[in-house]
């Protein structure tokens, strides 16, 4: 699949909080941000921005997060695309792995963490 | 008897005198098995013959040269009543009498007699002998007061019967009413398994009547599952392992009334014995549902929480550490002091969150190892280095090693490390050394980290490890925390099979250890 540059980086995430200060500290190190902030407008979006990776909340009101990890990672079309789950569930790492995704990142995280988890993954 | 006037009273010569007599009276004596006898109306005998000896002791000679009286053998207890006779046999004519009492034989034996005597008057009608004859009636005597003492004893015994069945007709009374208004099912089975009574509480709580059914068929019809939802087999079942004389106490289960609800209780099971023989089982349940509900919900409620709590804690780390590097870049010395204090207290606050969290999950029997071969040895290091950082003024020594890898949940055990680590800092009143060793003994690692803090006082040593425990008055004012770090890391320990435990001295410091079996490394990697 062809990559980006830079990159994009797909964000879905409920809270607006959160969403936020992902988007600064990924655009700060370079990345294209695309923030979403519930799991049903995802498709739709993957099909226009064409994202490079996906970062996914497990636990959002609409769209169960697991159930679009699992029917991305199940379509032939998306299912190359990285997808990261971030999440604060206590067995969000076990469900992340059920699903197919292809890591996981705990809530609070550290920057750090963040940053080097999406540049392994693409 | 009267005799003729004026006649010499020679009863012997009389006798003589009877045609034939004499032959037909001693052949008739000696046989007779009593005591015939002519006595005067004091007590002495002038003729006597029969079995003198067998009912006496003595032989007729001897009552005759010791000149012995009747009444000298005759029981001192009795001696009264017959000499009260007397008195009637010497004044009253015609007089008979028939009585029994005791003689005390030559040997000393006692022997009841019974005794047929009349007197017998001269011309002018006054009494001036007695004849008779006596039977020994000891056996009789004998049987009779058995008898006696038998009737006495059945009186006792009907009286002490009748008592017993008042007893037992209170106390059934009193099994009856616990019966009725226990709120708990209580089902009695035979030893065949199937139920014989029911309360009312079983009625109320199935939904039916389960008298007549056996236990294969109530199971099936409870839908009777355990508490992790796999079915429970009819052998399982308490009611059935007590028939087998095993008593079973509060055992989980769910099962579904005739109404389709689902029920949560505690069950136990006794064994009924009869002369040591197990003749059927008794059973009860606790229902359980509305704790069981309210626990569940409050499990949701804090995992909820848990998640929500992170939430924010995300928001607000992302943004330090942003400003961090910030402040970082333009070396504003204060700042970064600052920055880094909040960095500690939302870090505090992240665990405070992650232990919430862990003990549900503990509750619950929910917590799960994510068992894997890692380098104990480094991990250690790892933690050591993480906290001289943190409490760069306290001094970490590590001692021994375990030089290989550990089949184990690694970051499961790094909290543990973590958790007696902090502890150890926590506790001390000055910066002081902890040291910590490691060891090895037979097939387990040990761990203990040893600080020299404030140590615990005996009474809370034994608490240390509880949920929620927290040491009171001014020392816990002073040492803040939920009181749950111990108790996970207990029940990490205990998850790997190991045992966690204390040893310490109020005021001179603490030594927190653990053991875990070693899992040799072997090629199938299965998730214990």
């Amino acid at each position: 699949m062809k990559k980006n540059n830079p990159p994009v980086v797909m964000v879905v995430e409920d809270d607006p909080g959160i969403l936020e200060v992902v988007k600064i500290i990924l655009e700060e190190d370079g990345f294209v941000v695309v923030a979403l902030g519930e799991g049903t407008e995802v498709e739709e979006q993957i099909k226009t921005k064409k994202p490079d990776i996906i970062l996914i909340d497990l636990w959002m009101p609409g769209a169960d997060g697991e159930e679009v990890v699992r029917k991305l990672k199940s379509q032939k079309e998306t299912k190359k695309i990285p997808i990261i789950v971030i999440s604060a569930l206590a067995d969000a790492e076990k469900r992340a792995q059920d699903a197919g995704a292809d890591d996981f990142l705990p809530k609070p995280f550290n920057i750090q963490d963040l940053l080097l988890k999406v540049k392994n993954n693409l | 008897m009267t005799l003729g006037k004026g006649r010499d009273l020679s009863f012997k010569k009389n006798l003589d005198r009877l045609k034939g007599g004499k032959e037909l009276y001693y052949s008739f004596i000696r046989n007779f098995h009593g005591i015939a006898f002519y006595g005067d109306m004091h007590f002495s005998p002038l003729l006597f013959d029969g079995a003198v000896r067998k009912i006496t002791g003595y032989s007729k000679r001897e009552f005759f040269e010791k000149r012995l009286t009747w009444d000298q053998i005759i029981h001192p207890e009795d001696r009264p009543r017959i000499y009260q006779e007397a008195q009637k046999i010497k004044t009253v004519p015609h007089y008979s009498a028939e009585r029994e009492y005791r003689i005390i034989q030559k040997t000393g034996k006692i022997c009841w007699v019974r005794e047929f005597l009349r007197n017998i008057c001269n011309e002018t009608g006054t009494p001036i002998l007695v004849s008779g004859v006596m039977y020994d009636i000891t056996r009789r005597k004998s049987v009779e007061e058995e008898r006696e003492r038998l009737l006495k004893q059945l009186e006792g015994e009907k009286r002490w019967a009748e008592q017993l069945v008042v007893e037992a007709e209170e106390r059934a009374g009193e099994l009856d009413a616990v019966f009725s208004a226990l709120s708990d099912t209580l089902v009695v089975y035979d030893k065949e398994g199937t139920a014989v009574s029911a309360n009312p509480a079983t009625i109320k709580l199935f939904g039916f009547n389960p008298v007549g059914m056996n236990l294969q068929l109530l199971s099936q019809k409870l839908t009777t599952r355990h508490r992790h939802g796999d079915p429970i087999k009819v052998d399982d079942l308490p009611a059935v392992q007590a028939l087998r004389g095993k008593t079973v106490s509060s055992k989980y289960f769910f099962l579904k009334n005739a109404a389709g609800e689902e029920i949560m209780a505690l069950g136990s099971a006794s064994p009924i014995f009869r002369r040591g023989k197990v003749v059927g089982s008794v059973a009860t349940l606790h229902d359980v549902s509305e704790s069981w509900q309210a626990e569940k919900r409050k499990d949701d409620f804090v995992a909820i929480s848990g998640h929500e709590l992170k939430t924010p804690i995300t928001t607000l780390k992302a943004y330090l550490q942003i400003l961090q590097s910030r402040f970082a870049k333009i070396d504003d010395e204060e700042a970064n002091r600052y920055l880094l204090k909040m960095s500690t207290q939302i870090d505090r606050l992240t665990n405070l969150v992650k232990d919430l969290l862990d003990v549900t999950k503990v509750g619950a029997g929910k917590l799960e190892l994510n068992k894997e071969f890692f380098d104990f040895d480094s991990l250690v290091d790892e933690a050591i280095e993480d906290f001289q950082r943190i409490a760069p003024s306290f001094k970490f020594i590590k001692r021994g090693r375990i030089g290989k890898k550990v089949f184990a949940d690694k970051d499961r055990l790094s909290q543990v490390l973590a958790n007696l680590l902090s502890n150890a800092v926590r506790y001390s009143l000055k910066p002081d050394r902890v040291i910590i060793t490691l060891s090895q003994n037979k097939g387990s690692l040990g761990v203990s980290v040893k600080d020299f803090g404030v140590g615990i006082s005996e009474e809370n040593r034994g608490k240390i490890f509880e949920r929620f425990f927290r040491v009171g008055g001014a020392l816990g004012k002073k040492f803040s925390g939920l009181g749950l770090g111990l108790y996970i890391s207990s029940e990490i320990i205990k998850k790997h099979n190991g045992e966690m435990e204390v040893k310490s001295r109020e005021g001179q410091g603490s030594t927190f250890s653990f053991r875990i079996p070693i899992i040799k490394k072997e090629k199938n990697n299965e998730k214990k």
